[in-house]
C-alpha cells in the first residue's frame, strides 16, 4: 500500500484496534455518563458500518463527515461539561478523552489518524490505573497493551501475510522483549519523595474509609465493603484480638444525629498517658485513604516520623496519606490515658438541647439507682445485654430522634448506633464521654503472617472519664454482641457473608480452602504493594544496597539506569548481527525438494536454470506431470519472485503430494 | 491499491506493445527477440546501440522503432568529418537584429537516430555524451535542456572494420542495451526477397505507440515487484563478474541498475507483475555484452560470450 488513504477495503485493519480501543475504555464505563461510552461505541461502530454499506458515500462525503465531526465534538464537550460541570481533573480528563478516541477513529483516513488512534489507546490504558493499582488491573492492562500493539502490527503488515494469530504472538513476542529494559527502568528510573506531579484533586474521591464523623450508616456502609485498610505485621506476637483497636477519629460533638470532631485539637498538646507492660512493635502498611489519620494500635507511644498527635491522642499524619505507606509504631494495649484540662472533661458532657428526651428521663432513674459511675456504666451495658438489643448490619430506618428511637423502639443497630446511643446515656448520666471510631480485629493471614484490616473492621466505641482512671475504653457493642470482639465481624453477624462465592458454612473442608485461597491472594497482593505499587525512594535505596550498590543518589542512579540499558541494547545488537544469516529460505528449500523428485525421475534442474524454464522443459518431455509441475512452478514464482509469502502453507503441501513417477 | 490499479492498466495495454512488436515484426523479419529488447531498452528509458555486419537491418529497425513509437526523430548520419557543432547546433549572427541567435541541430529532438555512430571521431561521439547522461547539452557555456523522452538509438558496425573509431568504454556505458541481429533463418530470409522494398514500407509504418503511453510504461517500472530472492540472484551474477578473474572489469552499480531496469521493463513487456530470474537471463547479454569483455589470459572456453558465460557459471540461488 504506497498511498496513505484508509479506503474502506482497510476495515480488517481498523478491526483490531476497535477491539482494543474498547477494551481499554471498558474499566471507565462504569464511571462516566452513560451517554459517553455509548457515544463512544457507536462512532467506532460507524466507522466500520458506514464505509461497509455506502463506501461511495464515505468517499465523497468527506466535507460533511468532516463538519459532522466538528458538531459532533462541539457537542461532546458541551456535555462533558454538563455532566461534569467543569472542563478540569482527572474524570472529566478521562471522559474527554473517551470521547476524543472515538471521535478519531471515526474520522481516520490516514495514516497518521491511524497511529495517533493507536497511541490515544496507549494513553486509556495508563489513565485506568488511576482507579486501580491491582494486579488483575495490570493484567487487565498488559492485554489491552498487546492488543493494540497486535493492531499496529496489522497495520504494517501491507501485504496480509500474517494470520491474525501471528500477528498476536508477534505483538506479544515484542511485549516481552520490552520487559528487560522495563526492569531495568522500574528499579533504576530514580524516584522522588511522593508524587512526581500532582494528581488533580478528585483523584480521591472514590476512596473509602472512616472520615472525620459519624451519623447512622457511615460505619455500616463501610463494613459491607472488603477492601484492605491496612496491614499490619508485628515483630513478635499478635496481641488478642480483644486488644486490636486502632485508634482513629476521636469524636466529641453530637447535634442529635451526627457526631462530629468538635473544635479542632490538631497540633496541641496530646493527653498525658502513662504506660505500663510490654511495648509492642509493629508496622503498618496503609492503603491510601487521601485524609490523615493512622491508625495505631490503642495506645501509640509516640508518633513515628511525619506524625503527629491531636490533643484527643488521634494519630495524624503531616501529609494526606495519598499512596500506600507503612510506619513503624510502638504501642501499649495497657495504659491510663489523662486528660489534659478540665474544659476538656466539660466538653465531652454536652449534649443538643431539645434531643433525646427519654433517653434523659432513663438516665435520671439509674442516676437514681446507682451512685458509683463504674456502677452505672456497668448497669447500662448489663441493660444492653439482658434488653432484646440486635446487633445487625441493616437496622430499621429512624425517624425522628435516633437514639431515643434506638434505645426504647427499633433495638436494631450497628456499633454506630450503641457507641452513639452509650456515650449519650453517659452523658445524660453526667459521665463525660466520647465516640472514638476506628477499627477492631483484623484477620491473620498465616502465610507471611501478618494482620489484614479490612473496611469491613471498621468499628465505633466509646471512651468514658472516670476521676481515679482517665479515659476508659467502654465497647458497648461488645455487650451486645461479645463475638463481635473476640471472633472478629465474620462471625458475629449471620447475614454477613463477605465475598463467599457459594453458602460454605456447611463444608468446613471447601471453606479452609476457600481461606486459604484468599489468603494466597492478599499475600500476593501484599508483596505486590509492597515491591510494585510501594516502591518508593526508600525501598529503592534498599534495594540497590542489597544488590551491592551502595547507597547512590539519583544521578549516580540514571547513569547506572543508562549503562544497563546501553549493555542490554548492546547484547541484543550483538546477538542480531553475529547469527548467520539465513542464505535459503523456506520456499527455496521446498522447491529444492521438488527439484531432487524431478531428479530421481531423471530430469535435473541446471543451476542458473530459472523456474520457469525448468517447467517448460519438464513439460515438453512429461507432458503428463504439466499441471502439477505447472501449479508448483506458479506457486513457487509467486512466493519467491512476488514476495506473497502467506502461500507458503499451500506450497509445502503441494510438494508434500507430489510424486513424479 | 495502487498496484493493484496499475496492474489492470498495464495489462490491458500490453496488448499495445505486442501490436508494437507485431508492426516491426512485419518490417525486420525472424528477429521478434531483438526487437523485444529493442522496445524493453526503451521502457527501461535506455538508450540503444545496435550493432552488426552491414546489411542485416540495423537502420531499418531504427527507422521502424521511431515511427511505431510515435516519436519525432532526427536521423543523423555519422561520418568521418561529423563535427559536434553539426549534431548540438550552432549560433549563427543574424544581421538583422545584430545579435547571435542559436540554431538548434539535430540532438533537440524526442529520439536520435545516429547511424553508423563508429564511423565518426571519437571528438564527435563525446559531443552526445552529455545529452546521454544527463539529458541536457551545454553548448558555448550556456546549458540547454533536451525534450523529454530523449532518446538515442544508434548503430555501428563491428569495430573491427576499416573506417571505424571504436566507442570508448564510458561512452558504450550510456548503451543501456547492445543488440544484435544476425543473419536471418532462411525462411525469414526468403520471405524477405519476396516481400515489397523495405523503404517504401517503412513510409507506411503506423505510429502504434504515443508519448504518453511510452511515459506512462516508464513510470509503471516502479510498480514491478522486485523480491530479495532476485535481488541475491543479481548480486551474485555482479560478485562472479568481479572475483571470478575471468573479466577485464567486474559489473559496476551502474550496469547491476541497468540490469533491474531492463529486467523490470522485460517483465512489464511479459505482463508480469515481478521479476523472475528468467527476465534478468534474457535481458542479460545485451545489458552487459558491451560493458564486460574476457582477460586474455582467461581458461574459460571462449566459444561463448562473456554474458552468456557469466549466466551459465552462476546458479540461480
Amino acid at each position: 500500500m504506497n498511498n496513505k488513504h484508509l479506503a474502506e477495503l482497510d476495515l480488517n485493519k481498523l478491526i483490531v484496534l476497535i477491539t482494543g480501543l474498547l477494551l481499554a475504555g471498558l474499566p471507565h464505563w462504569q464511571r462516566l455518563p452513560i451517554w459517553i461510552p455509548v457515544l463512544h461505541t457507536l462512532l467506532l461502530f460507524l466507522r466500520v458500518y458506514i464505509p461497509f454499506r455506502y463506501a461511495g458515500f464515505w468517499r465523497q462525503a468527506s466535507s460533511l463527515i468532516g463538519f459532522s465531526r466538528l458538531v459532533i465534538m462541539l457537542l461532546g464537550i458541551l456535555g462533558v461539561y454538563a455532566s461534569y460541570g467543569s472542563l478540569a481533573g482527572r474524570d472529566v480528563g478521562i471522559a474527554l478523552l473517551v470521547m476524543l478516541a472515538g471521535l478519531k477513529v471515526f474520522e481516520s483516513k490516514t495514516k497518521r489518524d491511524f497511529y495517533i488512534s493507536a497511541y490515544l489507546g496507549y494513553f486509556l490504558v495508563i489513565t485506568n490505573f488511576f482507579y486501580s493499582q491491582t494486579i488483575p488491573t495490570a493484567a487487565y492492562m498488559l492485554l489491552v497493551i498487546i492488543i493494540m500493539t497486535a493492531s499496529l502490527v496489522r497495520f504494517n503488515d501491507v501485504d496480509e501475510s500474517m494470520s491474525i494469530v501471528e500477528q498476536f504472538r508477534y505483538s506479544s513476542t515484542l511485549i516481552l522483549q520490552s520487559l528487560p529494559i522495563l526492569l531495568v527502568l522500574f528499579i533504576l528510573f530514580p524516584r522522588v519523595n511522593g508524587p512526581l506531579w500532582g494528581l488533580p484533586e478528585d483523584a480521591y474521591t472514590g476512596i473509602t474509609g472512616i472520615d472525620d464523623q459519624m451519623t447512622p450508616g457511615t460505619i455500616s456502609k463501610l463494613v459491607q465493603s472488603n477492601e484492605v485498610a491496612f496491614r499490619v505485621s508485628f515483630d513478635n506476637d499478635i496481641p488478642e484480638r480483644s486488644q486490636l483497636y486502632w485508634r482513629g477519629p476521636v469524636l466529641w460533638k453530637t447535634d442529635g444525629r451526627k457526631w462530629t470532631m468538635g473544635k479542632s485539637a490538631d497540633r496541641q498538646r496530646p493527653e498525658p498517658v502513662r504506660f505500663s507492660g510490654n511495648v509492642i512493635k509493629y508496622d503498618v502498611t496503609i492503603e491510601p485513604t487521601n485524609k490523615h489519620w493512622l491508625f495505631g494500635l490503642e495506645m501509640v507511644s509516640a508518633p513515628p516520623e511525619k506524625t503527629h498527635f491531636t490533643q484527643d491522642r488521634q494519630l495524624k499524619t503531616d501529609e494526606a496519606i495519598r499512596s500506600r505507606k507503612a510506619f513503624t509504631l510502638l504501642s501499649n494495649t495497657s495504659y491510663l490515658l489523662g486528660a489534659d484540662s478540665f474544659d476538656d472533661i466539660q466538653r465531652a458532657l454536652v449534649l443538643p438541647d431539645l434531643y433525646h428526651e427519654r433517653t434523659r428521663k432513663f438516665a435520671a432513674e439509674l442516676l437514681q439507682q446507682y451512685q458509683e459511675p463504674e456502677l452505672r456504666i456497668k448497669a447500662v451495658l448489663d441493660w444492653f445485654n439482658k434488653e432484646n438489643f440486635i446487633y445487625t448490619l441493616r437496622p430499621p430506618l429512624i425517624a425522628g430522634d435516633m437514639v431515643d428511637e434506638f434505645l426504647f423502639n427499633s433495638r436494631q443497630g450497628f456499633c454506630e448506633h450503641y457507641a452513639a446511643a452509650f456515650t449519650v446515656l453517659m452523658r445524660a448520666m453526667g459521665i463525660p464521654a466520647r465516640v472514638v471510631t476506628g477499627y477492631q480485629g483484623g484477620e491473620i493471614n498465616p502465610i507471611g503472617n501478618y494482620l489484614i484490616v479490612r473496611q469491613h473492621d471498621a468499628h465505633a466505641w466509646s471512651e468514658v472519664w472516670l476521676n481515679d482512671k482517665g479515659w476508659v475504653r467502654i465497647d458497648p457493642t461488645s455487650a451486645v454482641s461479645p463475638e463481635r470482639v473476640n471472633q472478629g465481624i465474620e462471625n458475629s453477624i449471620p447475614d454477613l457473608i463477605i465475598d463467599m462465592p457459594l453458602d460454605l458454612e456447611h463444608n468446613a473442608y471447601v471453606a479452609r480452602l476457600w481461606q486459604q485461597f484468599r489468603n494466597t491472594v492478599d499475600m500476593v497482593n501484599y508483596q505486590w504493594a509492597q515491591w510494585v505499587l510501594g516502591y518508593g525512594p526508600e525501598r529503592q535505596l534498599l534495594l540497590l544496597h542489597r544488590l551491592g550498590f551502595g547507597f547512590i543518589d539519583w544521578k549516580k542512579m540514571t547513569i547506572a539506569m543508562i549503562i544497563f540499558i546501553g549493555v542490554i541494547f548492546l547484547s541484543i545488537a550483538i546477538f542480531i548481527f553475529t547469527r548467520p544469516p539465513k542464505t535459503v529460505d523456506l520456499a527455496k528449500q521446498y522447491y529444492d525438494i521438488f527439484c531432487k523428485k524431478m531428479a530421481k525421475i531423471g530430469i535435473q534442474k541446471m543451476i542458473h536454470e530459472g523456474p520457469i524454464d525448468f517447467s517448460r522443459r519438464i513439460c515438453h518431455s512429461r507432458k503428463d506431470l504439466a499441471s502439477d509441475v505447472n501449479s508448483i512452478t506458479d506457486l513457487y514464482v509467486l512466493i519467491r519472485y512476488q514476495s506473497s509469502f502467506n502461500k507458503l502453507n499451500d506450497f509445502k503441501n503441494l510438494i508434500k503430494t507430489f510424486s513424479p513417477k | 491499491m495502487n498496484i493493484s490499479e496499475d496492474i489492470v492498466t498495464t495489462t490491458n495495454d500490453v496488448s499495445r506493445l505486442d501490436d508494437a512488436v507485431n508492426e516491426i515484426s512485419k518490417v525486420i523479419l525472424g528477429k521478434e527477440n531483438a526487437i523485444r529488447l529493442a522496445i524493453t531498452c526503451l521502457i527501461a528509458k535506455g538508450h540503444l546501440l545496435i550493432e552488426d555486419t552491414p546489411g542485416v537491418g540495423k537502420t531499418t529497425l531504427a527507422h521502424t522503432l521511431a515511427r511505431v513509437l510515435g516519436l519525432s526523430y532526427q536521423r543523423i548520419q555519422f561520418t568521418s568529418d561529423l563535427l559536434p557543432a553539426d549534431i548540438l547546433g550552432v549560433s549563427v549572427f543574424n544581421k538583422d537584429t545584430g545579435k547571435f541567435s542559436f540554431h538548434q541541430g539535430p540532438v533537440f529532438s524526442n529520439l536520435i537516430l545516429a547511424d553508423e555512430i563508429n564511423r565518426a571521431t571519437p571528438r564527435t561521439q563525446s559531443a552526445l555524451l552529455e545529452a546521454m547522461a544527463e539529458n541536457q547539452v551545454t553548448i558555448e557555456g550556456e546549458t540547454r535542456n533536451l525534450p523529454e523522452p530523449f532518446y538515442v538509438i544508434a548503430t555501428q558496425n563491428p569495430a573491427n572494420q576499416i573506417g571505424t573509431f571504436p566507442l570508448p568504454e564510458s561512452q558504450l556505458d550510456r548503451f543501456l542495451m547492445r543488440i544484435e541481429l544476425g543473419y536471418p533463418d532462411s525462411s525469414a530470409e526468403r520471405d524477405l526477397f519476396k516481400g515489397k522494398d523495405r523503404k517504401e514500407m517503412l513510409k507506411d509504418v503506423p505510429a502504434v505507440l504515443t508519448p504518453p503511453e511510452l511515459i506512462s510504461f516508464q513510470k509503471s517500472l516502479d510498480a514491478v515487484h522486485v523480491s530479495d530472492a532476485l535481488l541475491n540472484y543479481l548480486q551474485d551474477l555482479i560478485d562472479f563478474s568481479r572475483h571470478s578473474g575471468n573479466y577485464v572489469h567486474g559489473l559496476s552499480p551502474r550496469a547491476g541498475l541497468a540490469i533491474i531496469n531492463a529486467a523490470k521493463a522485460w517483465a512489464i513487456l511479459h505482463s508480469n507483475q515481478h521479476v523472475l530470474p528468467e527476465d534478468l537471463q534474457a535481458v542479460l547479454p545485451s545489458v552487459v555484452g558491451h560493458r564486460l569483455q574476457y582477460i586474455y589470459e582467461s581458461t574459460e572456453p571462449q566459444t561463448l560470450k562473456p554474458a552468456q558465460h557469466l549466466i551459465q557459471q552462476v546458479p540461480i540461488p
